[in-house]
């Protein structure tokens, strides 16, 4: 097995990075070979989660992107920050986070068309079962070069009117560009939300299958992005709902 | 490389700018060119320079480009062939030169002063009018260069992506 799992909200906030780094780390330590790509290049953020700062990020996503490595010498082991248990691997692909690698994107711009080409030398190289790709909100030129090679393409929204109408467009532009499968996810449902209910009314609403609701969670919002939710709250019923968005992926 | 007073009015009424000259008028004009010669890679001028004049090459070829700040790269606009001008968009603009341009060979130019030209040419309006279309034309030519420019933005994978995205 070799997939590339694409997560993506057309507004930003919605929880893409938290669910794609414990989604991610699910899969590894249940023994797969798992990678997580950062490619929200103007405003990175993943490496947060792995505890991982500027100087611990020495190769990254931007350098292969300027032709001047190969991608996989972007890659990071984070496989000790899931614990003893991991049976699989983990690898994070940074963007960088340094300010003036930041400006020049912004100024000089980078091959885009290479990301595509990266994904495929990534699940090759580190032998991946799966790669993460997390992406920065909303539509531009590395959106649609992922959404054309997802095998999975996860949409998630918050029960918010703003959501629901950005996914609508999000959900057309999958179509049009024949992602085969494509599935929702809820974020953030506020406890006063019926989750059973929310479900419904997105499915109804989109044609399409909601993976899960997850619950808005104190716990997670006071990680901060600091840390691995599913590492910290094992037990927690936020950790069931990742597991059952990481079953999904794999089928 | 020497040239005669008649070769000079030769070169001159070949420029499509002056193809309306009459004798009097072209052998005005050879009084006030000069024969600059520059070798393979030389600037004939560079952008950011203050030097007004207007190019006639005579032999030779000179390439015409915009330097970007970024990483020392720069847009060809155009080659420059023989009894081609280059350079008259100083003549009545008081800017730098916009453009920097080379010699792509060995190459052999008229040149004219912008305030010689300016006084000389103000005083024939139908030699003024047909620089005008020059000028115009050189206008279109860079209308098509944009055009040209912005539509290759994209690269062709994501343009195909971009193509199926009509709701
Ligand atoms: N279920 C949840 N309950 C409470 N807070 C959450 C939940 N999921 C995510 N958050 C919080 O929401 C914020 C945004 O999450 P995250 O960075 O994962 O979203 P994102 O979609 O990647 O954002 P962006 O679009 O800016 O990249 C973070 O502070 C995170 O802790
Ligand atoms: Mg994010």
């Amino acid at each position: 097995m070799s997939k590339t799992i694409v997560l993506h909200s057309f507004r930003g906030g919605t929880g893409k990075t938290n669910t794609s780094a414990n989604v991610g780390a699910i899969l590894a330590r249940r023994g797969l070979r798992v990678g997580v790509i950062d490619i929200d290049i103007q405003s990175p953020g993943i490496h947060t989660l792995f505890e991982l700062t500027e100087k611990d990020v020495k190769t990254s996503l931007n350098g292969y992107l300027w032709g001047e490595i190969e991608i996989e010498e972007a890659a990071i082991d984070v496989t000790d920050r899931l614990g003893d248990e991991a049976k699989g691997k983990y690898y994070l692909i940074p963007s960088s986070i340094k300010a003036s690698d930041i400006a020049r994107i912004l100024r000089d711009g980078y091959k885009v068309t290479l990301l595509d080409d990266g994904y495929k030398q990534l699940l090759g190289a580190l032998e991946l079962d799966v790669l993460i790709v997390d992406t920065h909100p909303g539509l531009n030129d590395e959106i649609l070069l992922s959404m054309a090679v997802a095998d999975t393409l996860v949409v998630l929204l918050r029960p918010d009117q703003q959501d629901y109408q950005g996914t609508s467009i999000s959900m057309k532009l999958a179509q049009n560009l024949e992602v085969e499968d494509v599935v929702l996810l809820v974020n953030k449902n506020p406890p006063l939300f019926n989750p059973e209910m929310v479900k419904e009314r997105v499915e109804d609403a989109y044609k399409s299958n909601v993976v899960a609701v997850l619950p808005h969670s104190d716990e997670m919002l006071s990680l901060s992005s600091a840390k691995l939710f599913v590492r910290e709250f094992p037990d927690h019923p936020l950790t069931a709902l990742f597991e059952k968005v990481a079953d999904r992926c794999v089928v | 490389m020497q040239l005669s007073q008649e070769e000079i009015v030769g070169y001159l009424r070949r420029v499509s700018a002056f193809k309306k000259l009459v004798d009097e008028q072209a052998e005005e004009l050879a009084k006030i060119s000069q024969v600059r010669q520059f070798a393979r890679g030389d600037e004939l001028f560079k952008q950011g320079d203050k030097n007004g004049g207007v190019y006639i090459v005579v032999s030779g070829k000179v390439i015409i480009e915009r330097e970007l700040d970024r990483n020392n790269s720069s847009v060809s606009l155009m080659v420059a062939k023989p009894v081609e001008s280059l350079g008259e968009m100083s003549l009545f603009v008081d800017a730098p030169r916009s453009v920097t341009a080379t010699a792509l060979e060995n190459t052999v130019t008229l040149w004219i002063d912008n305030d010689d030209f300016v006084s000389f040419i103000s005083r024939y309006p139908d030699l003024l009018l047909e620089l005008c279309k020059v000028l115009s034309q050189r206008l279109v030519e860079a209308y098509d260069k944009i055009a040209e420019v912005t539509l290759n933005r994209k690269p062709r994978e994501l343009r195909k992506l971009y193509d199926k995205l009509d709701f």
